[in-house]
């Protein structure tokens, strides 16, 4: 945990139940009708959040907006799977689905689930 | 008699040599979307075990930004066959471009480090249309699958490492991901707004995509959000040179689809929060999510 992820937040404020990079996250799934800018030298900025709160420290890159922090939901680690599978943290995965990078292409539904 | 092809090709860090490598520089230059690197990276700071690990980590991850540049030029195809805005493929393209400047990004700390940058430069993965829906569909779930979930995964991971690394040259290269991945899981959501009155005319693609995010979910989580059957708690050692606790790939992966992705796509009328619950690798009997009454 680094200094500024904390679950509880200055006083006064509603008390976060998630960690700073999940909300940051958050942020910008929850964000609508902004505008893409490809200005030379520029952020790429998307909108809503106008108080960089530093969290990464690189410009363009902008803090959390304030939300309700009723709608935080706290994960366990091991939540339970539809299909049995149930402890996802117990699998040998691919060797690239760690490493961070770009997305792979979406998986193709196999064939039962066409029928 | 055809011309003979090598066994291997790779790829080095190594440039053109020739004017392309300006030009190429120029683009760099004209899209940075943060400071470069302005730290050196000090070996004195580490040890050599934790060098030689954080070495493997970042060559792996320049072989998967480089490799992903193919799902954004796929991308890219399928938004031209459906004749999306030249604003949307354009920003694709340099998305595409972003993931190979992150590659340069990666190379660049694996020299560092005192090794060779160089990957292996194929196979290399192919974002094709998806047999059993439309055009406009497939490309929703490529923007999906790719922007609104694994992008937004990677925006939570590298937010969390720039908070938690202690080397200044390691914190550079990741806060130079990070302002460039925020834009592509931001674009998903962007996408999705500019075709909610389409997917408001056409609920069923939206349960359709659902559907699809019941087996994407899944899918994904096995990739992602796995912990290696090896893995250990990180040490102060590998904290200080940025690599990742793979014993909380799991919580990452699901804090961040939780309560991100899916109260984000939850916006457009896609349910994304059952699919979340119900997310198989197996089809499993029709549900809501198929269009079909549970019952």
């Amino acid at each position: 945990m680094f200094p500024d992820d904390e679950t509880i937040d200055a006083p006064g404020e509603v008390p976060f139940v998630l960690p700073k990079h999940v909300r940051f996250a958050r942020s910008l799934a929850l964000v609508s009708g902004a505008v893409i800018g490809l200005a030379a030298g520029a952020a790429v900025f998307g909108s809503g959040c106008n108080s960089c709160t530093g969290i990464c420290g690189a410009y363009g890159v902008q803090g959390v907006q304030p939300y309700d922090a009723q709608y935080d939901t706290p994960v366990s680690h091991a939540d339970a799977r539809a299909d049995g599978a149930g402890d996802a943290g117990a699998r040998e995965v691919p060797p690239d689905g760690h490493a961070g990078g770009g997305p792979r292409p979406a998986p193709h539904l196999p064939a039962d689930w066409l029928a | 008699m055809p011309p003979v092809e090598p066994d291997e090709r790779w790829l080095t860090a190594a440039l053109s040599g020739t004017p392309i490598a300006d030009e190429s520089r120029f683009v760099d230059l004209a899209l940075r979307p943060c400071e470069p690197l302005v730290h050196a990276f000090d070996r004195a700071r580490h040890s050599r075990e934790a060098i030689e690990k954080a070495r493997r980590w970042w060559l792996a991850a320049m072989q998967s930004e480089y490799e992903s540049a193919s799902v954004f030029i796929d991308m890219a195809t399928q938004l031209r066959e459906i004749a999306s805005p030249l604003d949307v493929q354009t920003v694709v393209l340099r998305m595409a471009q972003d993931e190979l400047r992150h590659a340069a990004i990666c190379a660049r700390v694996v020299e560092a480090m005192g090794a060779e940058a160089k990957i292996p430069a194929g196979p290399l993965p192919r974002a094709t249309p998806h047999p059993d829906c439309g055009a406009d569909e497939s490309v929703l779930r490529e923007i999906v699958h790719g922007c609104c979930l694994s992008e937004m995964v990677n925006v939570a991971r590298l937010a969390k490492s720039v908070g938690e690394v202690g080397d200044p040259f390691v914190r550079d290269a990741f806060r130079l991901l990070l302002a460039d991945e925020r834009l592509h899981a931001q674009f998903g959501f962007h996408y999705l707004e500019s075709r909610r009155p389409w997917l408001d005319a056409h609920p069923e693609i939206a349960r359709s995509l659902g559907r699809f995010l019941r087996y994407g979910f899944a899918a994904l989580e096995q990739r992602m959000g796995a912990v290696p059957l090896d893995a250990s708690p990180r040490t102060e050692a590998e904290l200080a040179i940025g690599l990742p606790d793979l014993t909380e790939q799991s919580s990452t992966f699901q804090e961040t689809i939780l309560n991100a992705s899916v109260p984000g796509l939850e916006r457009f009328g896609i349910e994304a929060g059952a699919a979340w619950r119900n997310r198989s690798m197996r089809p499993g009997p029709p549900s809501a999510l198929d269009g079909h009454s549970p019952g």
